[in-house]
C-alpha cells in the first residue's frame, strides 16, 4: 500500500513542522480555550432567561458545542492544513 | 489641509478600482457579517417563545430590530486593519508607505471610508429585507435619531483608532492572532453583539461601562432604537471623546516606539 506510506510519511512532516513551533503550539491552544470560552459564555447568557432552547436543555447544547468542537478538531487536523497550503500553492503557481 | 484632502481622494479612487476587482470577496463579506446576527436574532426569537413574549424587556418585535440595526451599525464602525498590519510588517510592505509625505493612518481612514460607501447601502437594503422575514418593531424618536448621526460617527473613529494601535503590535509580534481573538471576544460580548447588554448580569454590565467597547457599538445602536434617556446620551457622547482622547495618545505612541522597532530590525 503506496497510498497508505504516502499519508504516513505526509503525517510525521506535519507533526515535525508543527513540534518546530512550541510557543505557536500554547498560542493555539489559548485561542482554542477562547474558542471554548466565548461558546460557553453566550450559551450562559441565553440560559439564564429560559430552561430549554428548542426542547433542548443547557447540558445538552452543552454536549452539542463540545461534538461540534471535536469534529472541528478533526476537520483542522485532517483537512483544513491541506486544503489551505492547496489554495497557497495555486496562488504562487507552484503545482506546475 | 488641500494637500490631505487630495491624497483622500486619490486613496479612496484607487481603493474603489482595487474592490470593484474583488467583488465575490466584498458578498462573501457581508454574507459573513449578517450571519452572526441573525444566528443570534434566532436564539432570542427562540427564547421569547418560549418565555411568554418577553425577555429583559425586549419582546420578539424588539430583539429583531436589535439585530438588524447591529448590522448596520456594526458594518459602518467595522475595521479590518488588525488582520492586514501583520502582512505588511511581515512582508515588509510597510517600508513603501513610510516613504509617503503623510502618516498612513490616513490611507487606511480613506481605504475604510471607501469600501463603506459600497458596503453600507448593500447592508441597508440586506437589513431592510430581513425586516420583511423578522418584522422588528421600530420606534422612532427624531431628537435621538438626530443624535445618532454623530454617535455612529464618533463610534466609527474611536473604534478605528483602537484597533489600529492594537494593528501595531504586529510591530512587536508576528503572531498577532492570539491578541486579535482575545480582543473580538471582549468586542463580541461587550459591545452588545451577543444581546442587548442590559440581559447581561450586573457585574459584566460595570466592566462593560469603565471600557471603550460599549462606546463603539451599543451606544449609538440604542440611540438608534431609541432606548436612551438625554442623560444617557450625554453620558455616552463623554465617554466617546474621553477614549477617543486615549485613542489618539495610544495611536501616536505605538506608533512611534513601532516604528523605531521596525527600522531596527532592518525591514
Amino acid at each position: 500500500m503506496s497510498a497508505l506510506r504516502l499519508v504516513w510519511t505526509f503525517f510525521k512532516v506535519g507533526v515535525m513542522g508543527e513540534a518546530a513551533y512550541r510557543v505557536n503550539f500554547v498560542i493555539q491552544l489559548f485561542q482554542s480555550l477562547l474558542g471554548l470560552v466565548t461558546a460557553l459564555g453566550g450559551l450562559a447568557v441565553v440560559f439564564t432567561y429560559t430552561d430549554t432552547l428548542g426542547g433542548w436543555r443547557a447540558d445538552e447544547v452543552v454536549a452539542l458545542v463540545g461534538v461540534y468542537i471535536l469534529v472541528g478538531g478533526v476537520i483542522g487536523v485532517v483537512i483544513q492544513p491541506s486544503m489551505e497550503a492547496l489554495i497557497d500553492v495555486l496562488a504562487r503557481d507552484e503545482l506546475r | 489641509m488641500n494637500g490631505l484632502a487630495g491624497v483622500y481622494r486619490q486613496q479612496m479612487k484607487t481603493s474603489f478600482a482595487a474592490m470593484l476587482q474583488y467583488r465575490a470577496a466584498l458578498v462573501i463579506w457581508l454574507i459573513s457579517q449578517v450571519l452572526d446576527p441573525v444566528i443570534y436574532l434566532i436564539v432570542w426569537t427562540t427564547v421569547t417563545a418560549a418565555s411568554g413574549g418577553e425577555v429583559g424587556g425586549y419582546s420578539r418585535g424588539d430583539f429583531a430590530a436589535y439585530f438588524l440595526a447591529l448590522m448596520l451599525v456594526n458594518n459602518i464602525t467595522y475595521s479590518w486593519i488588525m488582520h492586514e498590519y501583520e502582512y505588511r510588517v511581515r512582508e515588509g510592505t510597510l517600508s513603501a508607505a513610510l516613504l509617503r509625505p503623510v502618516h498612513p493612518i490616513h490611507a487606511d481612514i480613506a481605504d475604510n471610508l471607501s469600501s463603506k460607501m459600497i458596503s453600507t447601502p448593500m447592508m441597508l437594503v440586506l437589513a431592510i429585507s430581513l425586516g420583511f422575514i423578522f418584522r422588528p418593531e421600530i420606534r422612532l424618536v427624531p431628537w435621538a435619531l438626530a443624535a445618532f448621526v454623530p454617535a455612529v460617527a464618533l463610534a466609527f473613529v474611536l473604534r478605528f483608532l483602537i484597533e489600529w494601535t492594537l494593528a501595531l503590535a504586529a510591530f512587536w509580534t508576528t503572531r498577532v492572532s492570539a491578541l486579535n481573538q482575545t480582543y473580538y471576544v471582549a468586542l463580541l460580548f461587550l459591545s452588545g453583539q451577543v444581546a442587548p447588554l442590559s440581559l447581561f448580569p450586573g457585574f459584566v454590565q460595570a466592566i462593560g461601562l469603565a471600557l471603550p467597547f460599549r462606546w463603539m457599538i451599543a451606544f449609538p445602536l440604542d440611540l438608534l432604537l431609541g432606548n436612551l434617556t438625554v442623560g444617557e446620551t450625554l453620558v455616552g457622547f463623554g465617554a466617546q471623546m474621553a477614549w477617543i482622547g486615549v485613542g489618539l495618545v495610544l495611536v501616536r505612541v505605538a506608533w512611534r516606539a513601532g516604528v523605531r522597532q521596525y527600522s531596527a530590525v532592518g525591514a
